[in-house]
């Protein structure tokens, strides 16, 4: 029954909140706009401010009052008299109500706040391209005051709940997701925005001969819109970091939550993720920059790039790699920093085990398929194929493509599980029974398995239907080269990591009727943080005792 | 701070807002800007004026020659019942900027619509951009346009 009438008043009060905003945003919109503010001179009289007015104020009289009742009851459970002040502090409707009100008035400001700043770097930098019109100025002003006040005000709600005393449960993990989502999201359109800035730094530096640049007034728009964009990315991705870094050195309850929380490493993970894929990526756009002229696929593409424009798209991936390589090493510093100070082996261990099989994840899954398209080249050269016989010289291009994949990806493969591998070599029955290695070598089985299928599935669907006598489109050789070439590697992928799975399956078994052992069951309070606890007794345990997770 | 008065605060606040949006709204209402007599932003207001007024003739004559000579004002008056219906109170008209210089310059206008009704009523801001040209006779509009639309003219001669 509490938790119906939680749920009813934490909706209305996000309905009727969204419909105060609303009201409040044009209220401020007309405001802006009667004096003048961001506006041009108005053409005759037939202003449309009383309309825009009107509206305001019905829904400020609507949703003010709605908001305003519901929130207090909500809120009135808060109170150091009330018998379940505690519960309602705690309870998960309300950090998902404080959750998404900050994490979608975030985002509106965000939005707004670049839209203002853009604005002002696109007057300063003299833009004079048809879409700075675009920018309703007074909106952007309205839109980030009202979300900006909206974010400060439930932000100081959330502070006062922290300060009641411990959170755990979703009450915890909710405003978390928030705060980690946030800062990821944030990291990821700001580095976005950094390579977008490269990307025009180079054209302005050496502009190529059909350029997006050429015109200068939307070459200043194009800076004004990603420097504004970096400002707003950096100072909002800096601000949760820094509370999140806060949340960790607290001495009292909140550091003891932060410091083991799953969420926090896995935004460390993420980044890693996100990190080695870009620079991949962006490595092989370099390399294949590099290879398209040697390849000659120049005629595939219908270009003929400069030495200039050579170098510029080198640069230009390169830097933007370089960011992504700079977070990654950030991230994967304050993570290990972070699990050697919490515990000398355990946490360190798994933090290292994640991030080094992420790593190889990617290194596999870009390795595998430039090998597997640069097989079928070959098997399509060795046996006549008409793709490479075909004079618009495509296959060059493939070539320029998948090279750089496969080379960067094999290498980043070899690099993380070589490392991988010297732990597995120097503990193997403890890494056998890692959760980590078992999930990385199950996700390669089942990738590579499911590839294989799906490539022998074409394969065969052409041997039967040239058995058959179905007329069938394309060269033989050529619809048949591709498939062939992610068959034979899926193949060899899934028969490596099905060894490997098998081999630590024995070693877990040997290990388990070697080993005595007792089989206990660890229970806690509501909403306990297991992965914590189990941290500590680990900690605890004397030489040649293990816990495992069953 | 209690959450009651926490609310109150915010409740005092929103009508403090709404009353001075109000007062600002009611005693400095927009009303029309006084262009500089023979600059290009008083041909478009005195264009705009002959729509409001439905004289589509004086507002042909705020064309170029260049346009005259491709539209007939039989042609301007057809295209004006075909696809009329312009002169709407619900409309404005700013003008954010001039570019260029001498006999030859752009207009950047923004054109605001309220639209809708009630709760669901919403504004919608586009921008618009006018070439105009000096001729003896003073700024002319050098495009087909039908109030700031383009018109659905065909070329003479095409």
């Amino acid at each position: 029954m509490q938790k119906a009438r939680r749920i009813y008043l934490y909706l209305l009060s996000a309905i009727s909140l969204g419909v105060l905003l609303t009201g409040l945003f044009l209220l401020l919109h007309v405001l802006l706009d009667v004096l003048g503010i961001g506006r041009g001179a108005p053409i005759g009289d037939g202003g449309t401010d009383r309309q825009q007015l009107s509206v305001a104020l019905a829904l400020i009289g609507v949703g003010f009052p709605v908001w305003g009742v519901h929130w207090w009851l909500a809120d009135r459970g808060l109170r150091p008299d009330a018998p379940r002040a505690d519960e309602e502090r705690g309870s998960g409707v309300r950090a998902l109500y404080l959750s998404v009100v900050l994490g979608a008035a975030l985002a509106f400001g965000a939005v707004a706040a670049v839209a203002v700043l853009r604005h002002l770097i696109g007057s300063v930098l003299g833009s004079q391209s048809d879409n700075l019109s675009y920018d309703d100025l007074p909106a952007s002003i309205s839109l980030l005051l009202v979300a900006g006040a909206a974010w400060a005000y439930h932000v100081a709600i959330r502070r006062r709940d922290m300060a009641g005393g411990p959170m755990t449960g979703a009450a915890a993990w909710l405003p978390r997701l928030y705060l980690y989502g946030a800062a990821l999201i944030t990291l990821q359109l700001m580095l976005s925005a950094f390579a977008d800035l490269f990307r025009l730094l180079g054209e302005v530096l050496a502009p190529a001969a059909d350029g997006a640049f050429s015109d200068a007034g939307y070459r200043s728009y194009v800076a004004a819109d990603d420097i504004s964009a970096v400002v707003v990315l950096a100072v909002a991705w800096l601000g949760h970091v820094w509370y999140a870094r806060r949340l960790v050195e607290d001495p009292g309850w909140r550091g003891a939550s932060e410091r083991p929380a799953r969420l926090r490493l896995a935004y460390f993970v993420a980044v890693i993720l996100i990190a080695a894929i870009v620079v991949l990526v962006r490595g092989a756009d370099a390399m294949r920059a590099i290879l398209v002229p040697l390849f000659g696929a120049t005629q595939a593409l219908d270009t003929n790039p400069t030495g200039a424009d050579l170098v510029r798209e080198v640069l230009v991936a390169l830097a933007a790699g370089l960011l992504w390589a700079i977070a990654w090493r950030v991230h994967l510093g304050w993570m290990r920093g972070e699990a050697l100070r919490q515990d000398a082996a355990e946490r360190s261990r798994f933090a290292e085990q994640l991030q080094l099989h992420v790593v190889a994840a990617v290194g596999l899954g870009f390795g595998a398929v430039g090998l597997a398209w640069l097989l079928g080249i070959t098997l399509d050269v060795l046996l006549g194929g008409g793709r490479t016989a075909a004079a618009d010289g495509f296959w060059h291009l493939e070539l320029a493509t998948f090279v750089p994949f496969a080379v960067l990806g094999t290498a980043m493969l070899l690099w993380a599980w070589s490392r991988a591998m010297v732990h597995y070599a120097a503990e193997p029955l403890r890494e056998a029974g890692s959760v980590v290695r078992r999930a990385y070598l199950l996700l390669a089985l089942a990738a590579s398995i499911l590839t294989g299928v799906a490539s022998l599935g074409v394969v065969l669907y052409r041997l039967f239907g040239t058995i058959l006598g179905v007329t069938l489109s394309g060269d033989t050789v050529s619809e048949l080269s591709t498939p062939t070439g992610f068959l034979i590697v899926a193949l060899a992928v899934a028969l490596y990591h099905g060894v490997a799975q098998r081999r630590d399956a024995a070693l877990r078994a040997a290990q388990a009727e070697e080993a005595p052992a007792r089989t206990l069951t660890l229970s806690g309070p509501d909403g306990a943080n297991f992965e914590a606890a189990i941290v500590e007794l680990r900690a605890t345990l004397p030489p040649g005792y293990r816990l495992e997770e069953g | 701070m209690s959450s009651t008065r926490s609310i109150l605060f915010i409740g005092a606040g929103i009508l403090a807002l709404v009353v001075l949006s109000v007062v600002v709204v009611l005693l400095v209402r927009r009303g029309p800007t006084t262009f500089p007599a023979g600059s290009p932003q008083a041909a478009m207001a005195d264009y705009l004026t002959a729509w409001d007024d439905d004289d589509i003739e004086a507002a042909y004559s705020f064309l170029s020659d260049g346009v005259h000579e491709q539209v007939s004002l039989a042609d301007y008056q057809q295209a004006v019942d075909q696809y009329g219906g312009y002169n709407q109170p619900n409309h404005q008209v700013t003008i954010d900027r001039v570019d260029g210089s001498g006999d030859s310059v752009t207009l950047r206008l923004t054109v605001e619509e309220f639209y809708g009704d009630g709760l669901s009523a919403n504004v919608s801001r586009s921008p618009r951009s006018v070439r105009m040209v000096h001729q003896p006779d003073g700024w002319k509009i050098d495009e087909q346009l039908v109030w700031l639309d383009p018109g659905p003219f065909i070329q003479k001669g095409a």
